[in-house]
């Protein structure tokens, strides 16, 4: 049975204002990940699949602003967008984003996401979790909802 | 909040969990939610095949990844000395050298070939033939793995198995990000004015607890939403969890060979014996397992021209009577039926047998078999015999797993 230790806020501030961002790390442990961002909508932010090389695989979910509210894609590490996925959300609701993660071919995941300014400054770990000794067959999510709420 | 339970997936939290929200939605999963496989794979845990007092006498192809060992207890009506072999791959030799921990994934991963070669060693029954007793000989055996499908380095490279996880990974996090964001702005917008920000209101919240209170507190009208969000969230991840099994089953159900060899050392002019081996299984469906066996022998005698040949094929089915759940590291109530047949000396010789193996705990199991066949004595290979044994496995890794995940 997979042991998980560390700690996950479950929930930060992003103001898309400021274009701030969260950056996510995962690090899958074993052969390769298996696992998928998903907001609540059920679209697919980035998955396993979009970091084929990846021993560490790092994304940005970043904020920007928009007429309609916030707006929210995907980028790498660089800022540059990746996986298409793109939405725009009203200050007003509470987002959801999950992080599944699936023991198949990996047996154990380091996740760290920081709450970040636009110039990259860590403004707060909001998660930072280790899965170890992962079977075959369980699976495990990480959740974190969002303020988008300009201050 | 400190050591929560076990999660709906089985996760078990050693710290604070700081998700109250999807704490509280695990809470109200049902008990069919939470079933994952682990750590499902057959491996052999008793003596190998050559060791006379061996409850089977079908190979599998597989030995415990860290230490196995296997005490044949009672041949039911034969000598009363025990007999029994303790197997271990090279990495677990390995690890223990170096002092790693075994069961550790980056360590486990990074050495996955070395668990394609396994050692063994122990003591076989002694002869009860009264025309050709045979003294205790020591028992030594080598296996290698070179095709194991089962490998989560082989499930890496299979597209479509990676594709089937990622698509089950797709289904859990939107689901729970849906059924979160259903729960957190009907409660927040419940919530009477002045509100706070919905980041202090989102970490009001300590324990699931604390989700639970303010669920209470809502009016039926809005309670019916949150029964509905439930049932939803309920319906996507046991679907999610049965297709996850499903697939699990199906990776660990490939073909699996091995090559074996085994070779029994007996003192003064007592035969030695050599064994040449091909193992190869896989399962038929989710209970049934297929192996087989095809073998060379050869005993060694001291005596001139007393040197004798055998062919040897094998076969087994083992059914699995009981389901045990993904998590559990019991091994099921299996009933096998085998069969086995020898050329030797011109002639062939034929064997049956029964087996049922009685689970006792984690890692324990209490094998019986019952027997019908040729009698191995030279003089009296043309008569057949009824024998029964009993015996006692230890798969000390999944104790050592079992007993790690109770702390």
């Amino acid at each position: 049975m997979a042991k998980r230790t560390g700690t996950n806020k479950g929930s930060s501030a992003l103001h898309g204002s400021k274009r701030e961002y969260l950056r996510y790390v995962l690090s899958p442990k074993g052969s390769a990940a298996n696992f998928s961002q998903d907001d609540d909508k059920n679209i697919t932010v980035v998955a396993d699949n979009d970091f084929p090389q990846g021993d560490h695989c790092v994304w940005r979910l970043q904020s920007a602003p928009d007429q309609a509210g916030t707006r929210l894609t995907a980028a790498d590490d660089a800022g540059n967008s990746i996986s298409g996925y793109d939405r725009v959300v009203k200050q007003i609701f509470i987002p959801s984003y999950s992080v599944g993660l699936v023991f198949g071919a990996a047996v154990g995941y380091d996740l760290n996401v920081d709450y970040c300014s636009a110039t990259g400054e860590v403004i707060e770990n909001i998660t930072n979790v280790k899965y170890t000794d992962g079977a075959a067959g369980e699976h495990a999510v990480e959740l974190i909802q969002l303020d988008l709420e300009d201050a | 909040m400190v050591s929560r339970a076990v999660l709906a997936c089985g996760i078990r939290l050693s710290v604070a969990s700081g998700q109250p929200v999807k704490d509280w939605l695990d809470q109200q999963l049902t008990d069919t939610a939470k079933s994952t496989a682990a750590q499902k794979k057959p491996a052999q845990t008793q003596s190998v095949s050559l060791n006379h007092g061996s409850t089977t006498f079908v190979d599998q192809t597989s030995a415990s990844d860290l230490l196995g060992a296997a005490l044949n207890l009672s041949p039911v009506g034969g000598s009363q000395d025990g007999s029994g072999t303790v197997t271990a791959s090279l990495y677990s030799i390995y690890t223990l050298a170096s002092s790693q921990d075994p069961l550790e994934p980056s360590i486990y991963n990074a050495h996955s070939g070395m668990r394609t070669l396994f050692l063994t060693m122990g003591r076989e029954e002694p002869s009860s033939s009264v025309q050709n007793p045979l003294p205790q000989g020591t028992v030594y055996g080598a296996r290698w793995l070179p095709v194991n499908q089962r490998d989560a380095s082989a499930i890496a490279k299979n597209p479509a198995a990676m594709k089937q996880f990622r698509e089950v990974a797709r289904v859990i996090a939107g689901a729970t990000s849906e059924a979160a964001s259903a729960l957190t702005n009907l409660l927040y917008d419940r919530l009477p004015e002045p509100r706070p920000s919905r980041l202090d209101f989102l970490r009001s919240f300590r324990t699931a607890d604390d989700v639970q209170a303010v669920v209470d507190r809502l009016a039926p009208a809005d309670r019916t939403q949150v029964t509905a969000l439930i049932d939803s969230y309920r319906s996507r991840i046991g679907a999610a969890d049965i297709e996850l099994q499903k697939l699990v089953q199906m990776l660990s159900r490939r073909w699996q060979i091995a090559f074996d060899f085994q070779t029994t050392q007996r003192s003064g002019a007592a035969n030695n014996d050599y064994q040449l081996e091909l193992i190869a299984d896989r399962a038929v469906n989710n209970r049934i397992f297929f192996t087989f066996n095809g073998s060379y022998l050869y005993s060694d005698s001291s005596k001139i021209g007393a040197d004798t040949r055998t062919g040897r094929g094998a076969l087994e089915l083992r059914y699995n009577l009981t389901h045990v759940s993904g998590f559990s590291l019991r091994s099921p109530l299996q009933l096998a039926l085998s069969g086995e047949g020898l050329w030797r000396q011109q002639q062939w010789q034929y064997h049956t047998q029964l087996q049922l193996v009685i689970p006792i705990s984690t890692g324990v199991n209490l094998p019986f078999s019952l027997g019908y066949g040729n009698r191995p004595e030279l003089l009296r290979q043309e008569e057949k015999d009824v024998y029964g044994k009993f015996g006692l496995t230890l798969d000390l890794s999944k104790i050592v797993s079992a007993v790690k995940t109770a702390k």
